[in-house]
């Protein structure tokens, strides 16, 4: 997988580019403001690129901001934006979008996990942070109380961008019983549900993210 | 301290005139006085004596101000009566004031009826410029000595206000220095509340600079490198023999549970969230609790800084803490919605009542210019509400 890295904190950026390495991507580019990122970007048409929210000039939102003229200008370069704390405010509208996913930075310690993400996003998918996920599910509460216990669970986790395998090892079922709640949600919730993974994830972010504050 | 109202005319044939008429009226019921007491003196005793004019003579002494002053103001009401009318009105007001029943910041109203000119305009002495009672400065008012219609109240060489009139005449003056006279006191309380919001003002919006500044700090600097450790121990990992590998799991796993404490702590000082808005601030507030949170905010607030917005913020986060810590609270409703210029935001939980304290709270609340109010009968629930 051919990766642009972008951010300003060196140590992070050095690690990362190694961890990127050794777990067998390319790190084509690692720059340190949102110009440089939209420049390299540009130039070498990667799978993904990793984007920490704030970066110089401003420290401001310029990797969000940056993200979202990507998703514009380069829509085949899978986006996955990283930062120390959930901010969402310039990226509301990528959310939800196919290779867009955004994660806390201490999460890329726990590698498999993280290469888990990068593959999801890179391969047109989601991967949310399970803190946004869970805000986003908390904001419709009033929407999904006709959910039970353990499809609010099952559908935090498909927020997160997670597939049904992955959502029965996490809870301790079978394939089969979370794909009856899975089913059972999307009925409910009367969304749309053509069984594929990315679609499936894709519906419940729109769901969920569409009258959230 | 020594009051003074200066540039009002000298030439005051009104009070000239009502001032002569007291004096002579007074000095006929002195002579009157003195008169009756020879009189009376002399009947008691039944001869004439020196005891009887010398006694008059003192009683008629003693008498002599008390009467002055009652015909003075006798006078004052038949010959201007008008302005008259007008000082009661004020004097009025700040009786009003010290019983708690008016607040001293209406007097530009009180004034503008006192003085019967609708427009007139009541500025406060700000460091230096002329401000309305509100703290603004009015585009049109240059600094230094009023022009002309102005006039100014001053309290030892100080100047405290100025008084503009639209009707500007010798007569209008007048009045309207007497006006200022009787007014002193609100209208020097005004000015003193107002120096006292914008210096609170001043504070919050420093304070509020300043936890910005530490929560960044926090984040892009500790927090930063103790990720970037983390990972540089993940990576070193793959090269120690596995025997090591759980010391440093370990070690990474203390680091992690570092981050989540600081940003823990960096949320206490200002949660960043409120970059994105109340609203999701609050969301994440709502997110946490154990019970459930209704959460309404309105979809139009109005524009309210930083300090206010977390003062705001605050107020929900220590209500649903109180509530669910010491309420024992089954379920919590949270509004939010503007009012006017202000933000009313409601805490309400159907918890054990009774709630005390909250005063940390209440004093936030305050030094942002809001108002704190809890409503927590025993049994019934406690709600928060709070102006902001």
């Amino acid at each position: 997988m051919r990766v642009v890295v972008a951010d300003d904190a060196v140590l992070f950026r050095e690690g990362l580019v190694r961890l990127l390495a050794e777990a067998g991507h390319e790190v084509v580019a690692a720059v340190d403001d949102g110009d440089a990122l939209r420049v390299a970007v540009a130039d070498h048409a990667p799978d993904v690129a990793i984007v920490d929210i704030r970066m110089p000039p401003d420290m401001d939102s310029d990797g969000a901001r940056a993200a979202v003229d990507l998703r514009r200008d380069h829509p085949a370069t899978a986006i996955l934006l990283l930062s120390q704390h959930i901010e969402l405010r310039h990226c509301l509208d990528l959310i939800g979008t196919p290779g867009f996913g955004y994660l806390l930075k201490d999460r890329v310690v726990r590698l498999d996990e993280f290469d888990d993400s990068l593959r999801r996003v890179a391969g047109g998918g989601s991967a949310l942070d399970p803190q946004i996920a869970r805000s986003l599910v908390h904001a419709r509460r009033s929407a999904i109380d006709v959910l039970t216990e353990r499809e609010v669970e099952v559908l935090s986790l498909v927020a997160e961008g997670h597939a049904n395998a992955e959502i029965a090892r996490r809870l301790g079922l079978s394939d089969r019983t979370v794909e009856a709640h899975m089913r059972s949600v999307f009925t409910k919730l009367d969304l749309h549900d053509d069984g594929t993974t990315h679609r499936r994830v894709l519906a419940v972010v729109t769901y969920l993210d569409a009258r959230g504050p | 301290m020594g009051v003074a109202v200066v540039r009002h005319d000298l030439l005051d044939i009104d009070r000239l005139l009502s001032e002569g008429a007291a004096w002579l009226v007074t000095l006929a019921l002195s002579a009157a006085v003195f008169g009756a007491g020879v009189v009376a003196v002399a009947q008691l005793l039944g001869h004439w004596t020196a005891i009887g004019p010398s006694l008059a003579a003192f009683v008629a002494a003693l008498t002599l101000l008390p009467v002055h002053t009652y015909v003075h103001r006798g006078m004052a009401r038949v010959i201007d009566r008008d302005r008259h009318v007008a000082v009661a009105t004020v004097e009025r007001f700040a009786a009003d004031i010290r019983s708690g029943r008016r607040e001293p910041e209406e007097i530009e109203a009180v004034l503008r009826e006192a003085q019967g000119d609708p427009e007139l305009r009541l500025l406060l002495a700000d460091n230096g410029t002329w401000v309305g009672l509100d703290g603004v400065r009015r585009d049109d008012v240059l600094d230094g000595e009023a022009g002309p219609g102005g006039i100014v109240l001053e309290s030892g060489d100080v100047p405290v206000a100025r008084l503009d009139l639209a009707r500007d005449t010798a007569r209008a003056r007048r009045r309207a220095a007497a006006l200022l006279r009787a007014g002193w006191v609100p209208i020097e309380v005004s000015r003193l509340r107002l120096g006292l919001r914008q210096s609170q003002a001043r504070l919050a919006g420093a304070a509020a600079e300043e936890r910005v500044r530490l929560e960044r700090d926090l984040h892009d600097g500790v927090q930063q490198r103790l990720v970037a450790t983390a990972l540089r121990l993940r990576l070193l990992q793959r090269r120690v023999p596995d025997e090591h590998g759980g010391e440093l799991d370990a070690a990474v796993g203390e680091l992690l549970d570092a981050v989540e404490e600081l940003r823990r702590l960096a949320h206490g000082v200002r949660p960043s969230r409120l970059d994105d808005g109340l609203g999701p601030a609050l969301a994440s507030v709502a997110a946490a609790s154990p019970v459930p949170v209704d959460l309404a905010v309105a979809d139009e607030l109005p524009e309210v800084d930083d300090a206010r917005t977390h003062a705001a913020f605050m107020t929900v986060a220590e209500a649903v803490a109180n509530a669910l810590k010491h309420a024992r609270a089954s379920h919590i409703e949270v509004a939010v919605e503007g009012a006017r210029d202000r933000l009313r935001v409601s805490v309400r939980d159907d918890g054990t009542g009774g709630a005390s304290g909250l005063v940390t709270l209440r004093d936030r609340v305050r030094s942002v210019g809001g108002e704190l109010t809890v409503d927590s009968p025993v049994g019934g629930g406690t709600t928060v509400t709070a102006l902001i």
